[in-house]
């Protein structure tokens, strides 16, 4: 559990974050979404006491993370996969982590066995693709085989396995009911594998909701409706819908039922050859409820 | 966390040819340094075969700086610090080991620069000294403590400037390059940086002679121990507080 309480954090004359309170809820997988300047790395830089918050705090399974005796245990945390020396193996990075907090050694081994590195442990980190040293910083953050997992931008540079065995360990650990924070830009990623959101834009909350209520929320419901006779569109019209034509011919209805639209078929004796309901994705939900939010756009 | 640090330190390369660097310029500058002053002594002013010999310790400084800044610079702050938040300890743990790998390394650097150094004086046929005389053994464990002092001064210059470049840099200038030009200062300030600059003070441990206008060996380096340690202060206290 992690518990951000009226967080704000100022450098001179930026606010960051500003006044942020949500909570992280064990047992699932929650994406921590924003565009880029919402305030997502330092909430996380701020929640991992690298940086002071200006006010409010982050309370980690109830306390101060500052004050834990052996952080990794409580806190596992991949902020920049990057951040490894060139010159260091990845079997002697992190079993300097894991010498900081006195953890057994074969920890190590055992990380370096679930992210698939085991082979190469012994090579040095300068050598790794981005996908490989991806792999190393969810190794480090699972080190102490905490309750609470900060990952930001996790799967940037995986391949597309790497992706799918990154959303299963998401899944898995939360399974497993620990707190799962993942922030990524990737909607299509973030929709087949987080259970909640929260969302964030120029510093404040936005959203914290299920996935699911995310985007029912956001956009109604549209159907996409193809039928083998022109002129369906006037009787949809009259009945009340908005529809829209597509160059190919398929109709966009809102504001209509699917069995509404099938009884106006009826009606009109028009034989309906596709009818499916359109969801909006989570990408587009996401860029309507961020619109007024984004720090650097293009005009639209 | 010491074993944490020490893992660290062990799996990059750049410590080691720091303190192999260390060894070889104490040794070879030394040996050099020795060979010319004994060439050019006209036996009328006063002589110090031991402070000859160990000249080379003047150029190792910098290695010991080197290996001091990069024991922080190369740190991966955010990964370590997230994972142990008690970042003093941290520091504790890298001011230990810095001080301690230096010592070693020094002290067996400057005892052999010592043989080399006497040998080569004695070739000359010019007074020399061995180990065994007044002075020769406290100015060769000097020598391994003014290098260890270089390099927690190294630490701290990496922790207070976060960059190799600009910790290298202050190092070099404020450790090796003030001493050097001080005679090309004002008279009052020249007497005052010769006297009592931190590092030139320091050297003073390597004397085994009197010397009116200089502090005595162990007055001398408590002026470079007292400014090394207020620097680590300054560094503990800045690394505690700031925003990584």
């Amino acid at each position: 559990m992690l518990e951000i309480q009226e967080l704000t954090k100022r450098y001179g004359e930026t606010v960051a974050v500003d006044g942020l309170t949500c909570t992280f809820e064990p047992g699932r997988v929650t994406g921590f979404l924003g565009p880029n300047g919402a305030g997502k790395t330092t909430t996380m830089l701020v929640a991992l006491a690298l940086q002071r918050a200006t006010a409010g705090r982050v309370r980690v399974n109830g306390r101060d993370f500052a004050g834990c005796a052996s952080p990794m245990r409580e806190v596992g945390a991949l902020l920049d996969a990057q951040a490894v020396h060139p010159n260091r193996s990845a079997r002697a990075h992190l079993s300097a982590l894991a010498a900081s907090n006195r953890l057994p050694r074969q920890r190590v081994a055992e990380v370096l066995d679930r992210v698939g590195l085991a082979e190469v442990a012994g090579r040095r980190a300068g050598t790794y693709s981005l996908g490989m040293k991806q792999r190393l910083g969810i190794a480090a953050a699972l080190l102490g085989d905490p309750g609470v997992l900060l990952l930001d931008e996790p799967i940037n540079g995986l391949d597309p396995t790497g992706i799918a065995w990154a959303r299963g360990l998401m899944r898995e650990l939360a399974g497993e009911g620990r707190t799962v924070v993942l922030s990524s830009h990737l909607m299509s990623e973030m929709e087949l594998t987080a259970d909640h959101l929260v969302v964030i834009g120029r510093g404040r909350l936005i959203a914290d909701t299920s996935l699911a209520a995310f985007l029912d929320g956001a956009s109604p419901a549209e159907l996409l409706v193809r039928v083998d006779a022109v002129g369906f569109a006037r009787a949809l019209r009259a009945a009340g819908a908005v529809v829209r034509e597509r160059p190919d011919g398929a109709l966009l209805v809102g504001g209509l039922e699917a069995a509404a639209v099938g009884r106006i078929a009826l009606a009109e004796q028009v034989v309906i050859t596709e009818l499916s309901s359109r969801r909006g994705s989570l990408e587009d939900v996401f860029m309507s409820a961020t619109a007024d939010a984004v720090e650097y756009g293009s005009p639209r | 966390m010491i074993r944490s640090e020490w893992i660290k330190m062990r799996s990059l390369r750049s410590p080691v040819w720091c303190l192999i660097t260390l060894l070889g310029v104490t040794v070879l500058f030394g040996w050099m340094i020795a060979t010319a002053q004994a060439r050019q002594w006209d036996g009328a002013q006063p002589w110090d075969p031991v402070r000859a010999g160990l000249t080379g310790v003047i150029v190792a400084q910098i290695a010991a700086a080197v290996f001091g800044v990069l024991a922080f610079t190369t740190e991966s702050l955010r990964v370590t610090v997230a994972a142990a938040p008690r970042r003093a300890r941290m520091l504790a743990a890298k001011a230990l080991l810095v001080a301690g790998f230096v010592l070693v390394t020094g002290v067996v650097a400057a005892l052999f620069a010592f043989l080399a150094g006497q040998a080569a004086i004695a070739g000359q046929g010019v007074p020399h000294a061995s180990l065994g005389d007044p002075g020769a053994l406290r100015a060769v464990a000097g020598a391994g403590l003014y290098l260890s002092a270089a390099g927690l001064l190294g630490l701290a210059a990496g922790v207070l400037t976060r960059s190799t470049a600009a910790a290298v840099t202050s190092v070099i200038v404020g450790g090796l390059l003030v001493p050097v030009f001080a005679n090309a200062m004002p008279e009052v300030l020249a007497r005052f940086v010769i006297g009592y600059w931190p590092t030139a003070a320091g050297l003073r441990i390597l004397a085994t002679t009197r010397d009116p206008a200089m502090l005595d060996p162990w007055p001398g380096f408590a002026v470079l121990a007292a400014a090394t340690g207020a620097l680590l202060v300054a560094a503990f206290v800045t690394f505690r507080r700031r925003d990584i």
